[in-house]
């Protein structure tokens, strides 16, 4: 980790600072992370309002059915986690896989209970990701990222491939004799544009391409 | 506040190691306890509320690391009670957000808290220490990131805020159940008089209803000038306003907040 501390570790640490939010706290936080004072004040508010928020107990059963339901997603997730690695299946059955069960790279995160913030689980800002989302990045791409979807979606990396690079179709009606022609942008421009923080981004930027 | 706790070790964004000193002994009560005698305990506290969040968060990690299913499953169970109700109001009051959403909401929420907790995050460190604020900002996070419509809505909170929150705290002393701090008592408690709990209800619904003209903005200003100190200036820079406006702002609030309902 580098010395740096990003939006979220920064306001994560202050959460932890104090058991409810003073002008002190806030104070003291913003002068040593200036560049986050309007997030501390943010979630501050936020937080100082739901502390003054009189608690109201749910009824029971409604209480019963939300846990009940909490928890046998959380069985299904901790079940997933200890299935043995299956053989990942040849590239040819997984693209075929892939194109049914996959309209939407968030989504398709979604349903396999991977949730934001996307740079906690994929290192990647919600820019790229939807870059990633329309198929604007050409390859080649770090593996790293590659890995790390194939590994969320539960699907082969080629899999990954085939989603990511197949032809960007813009929802857009032109009127134009010429056929309009969509620039993709690379992995790197997509990186350098995003709102990472600059450790991550040049660690992206060293990292050897996908072959 | 605690004048005793610790600030978080931030310069070299590691995670903070103090926790605090009463939850630190009940989880040294409990992991004394032999194995069937914690499951016990877990299986009491997950119905009865009787452990703090961070104690059950604390056990859900280590059984997570030491594949014990069985405690995993019982002190998650024990934080989703507890969380729930807690998530349930700020999302309710403090966003609006419809009962079939609030499904969605949790689900999201904890499956977050569910693969920190697989992947033994180092922020969990945080939870162990003041669960509530961890809680708080996954759910803002999971808000985001969702196509729920929601809104903020500081009217309700800026009413409980003008009452002193004076409740009773219920005590946990002894047997590994520790003293909470004032919110996580109230997080735990559902023992309070319903029909104070009514009245306080209706007392907020009434504040609500006398700030119903007033925009959001100016409700949160009031909230930042009054529970964070924040100045007219700070907040006027904050919101991109006038000094003026935000003068405006906080003397409609603070009128509409000492109006009385009519009988």
């Amino acid at each position: 980790m580098n010395n740096k501390m990003t939006r979220d570790e920064v306001l994560d640490a202050f959460g932890a600072a104090a058991a409810w939010p003073t002008e002190a706290l806030v104070r003291e936080w913003a002068k040593k992370y200036p560049e986050y004072e309007r997030d501390l004040v943010d979630f501050a508010t936020a937080w100082a309002a739901t502390v003054a928020l009189p608690i109201e107990a749910l009824d029971l059963q409604r209480e019963d059915e939300l846990v009940n339901r909490t928890m046998s997603r959380v069985q299904m997730l901790v079940r997933e986690q200890h299935q043995p690695t299956q053989a990942p299946p040849s590239g040819e059955t997984a693209v075929a896989a892939n194109r049914l069960q996959i309209d939407s790279l968030e989504q398709a995160l979604r349903a396999r209970g991977v949730t934001s913030p996307w740079i906690e689980v994929l290192g990647i800002d919600e820019f790229i990701l939807e870059l990633l989302e329309d198929h604007m990045i050409a390859p080649p791409m770090p593996r790293r990222l590659l890995d790390a979807l194939s590994q969320s979606l539960g699907v082969h990396i080629e899999a990954v491939r085939a989603w990511l690079f197949q032809e960007s179709m813009p929802q857009v009606v032109s009127y134009s004799a010429k056929k309009p022609t969509f620039e993709r942008w690379t992995f790197q421009q997509a990186v350098e544009k995003s709102s990472l923080p600059d450790a991550l981004k040049q660690q992206w930027l060293r990292e050897t391409a996908d072959p | 506040m605690n004048a005793d706790l610790e600030q978080p070790d931030s310069e070299a964004a590691a995670a903070p190691s103090a926790r605090r000193p009463e939850v630190q002994a009940a989880i040294d009560v409990l992991t004394r306890l032999e194995r069937p005698q914690l499951i016990d305990r877990l299986r009491a506290a997950a119905r009865q509320k009787k452990l703090s969040p961070e104690v059950l968060l604390h056990f859900a990690r280590e059984a997570s690391s030491s594949g014990d299913r069985e405690i995993f499953f019982l002190a998650f169970e024990g934080l989703t009670r507890c969380a729930t109700p807690m998530i349930a109001n700020q999302m309710r009051n403090l966003y609006g957000i419809s009962e079939a959403d609030l499904d969605d909401h949790l689900s999201v929420v904890f499956e977050n808290l569910v693969r920190r907790i697989q992947r033994d995050d180092p922020t969990l460190e945080y939870g162990v220490r003041f669960f509530h604020s961890f809680i708080l900002r996954r759910s803002i996070d999971a808000m985001k990131a969702k196509d729920h419509p929601w809104a903020r809505r500081f009217k309700k909170a800026l009413g409980a805020l003008r009452k002193e929150c004076g409740k009773q705290t219920k005590r946990y002393d002894g047997d590994g159940e520790c003293a909470p701090t004032a919110v996580d008592a109230r997080i735990l408690s559902q023992a309070e008089d319903p029909a104070e709990r009514a009245a306080g209800q209706e007392e907020l619904a009434q504040v609500e209803q006398r700030l119903a003209g007033l925009p959001e903005d100016a409700c949160e200003a009031y909230m930042q000038a009054r529970a964070l100190g924040r100045t007219q200036a700070e907040i006027a820079e904050h919101f991109g306003v006038s000094d003026r406006t935000v003068r405006n702002w906080l003397d409609r609030v603070t009128k509409a907040l000492d109006e009385r309902t009519a009988p």
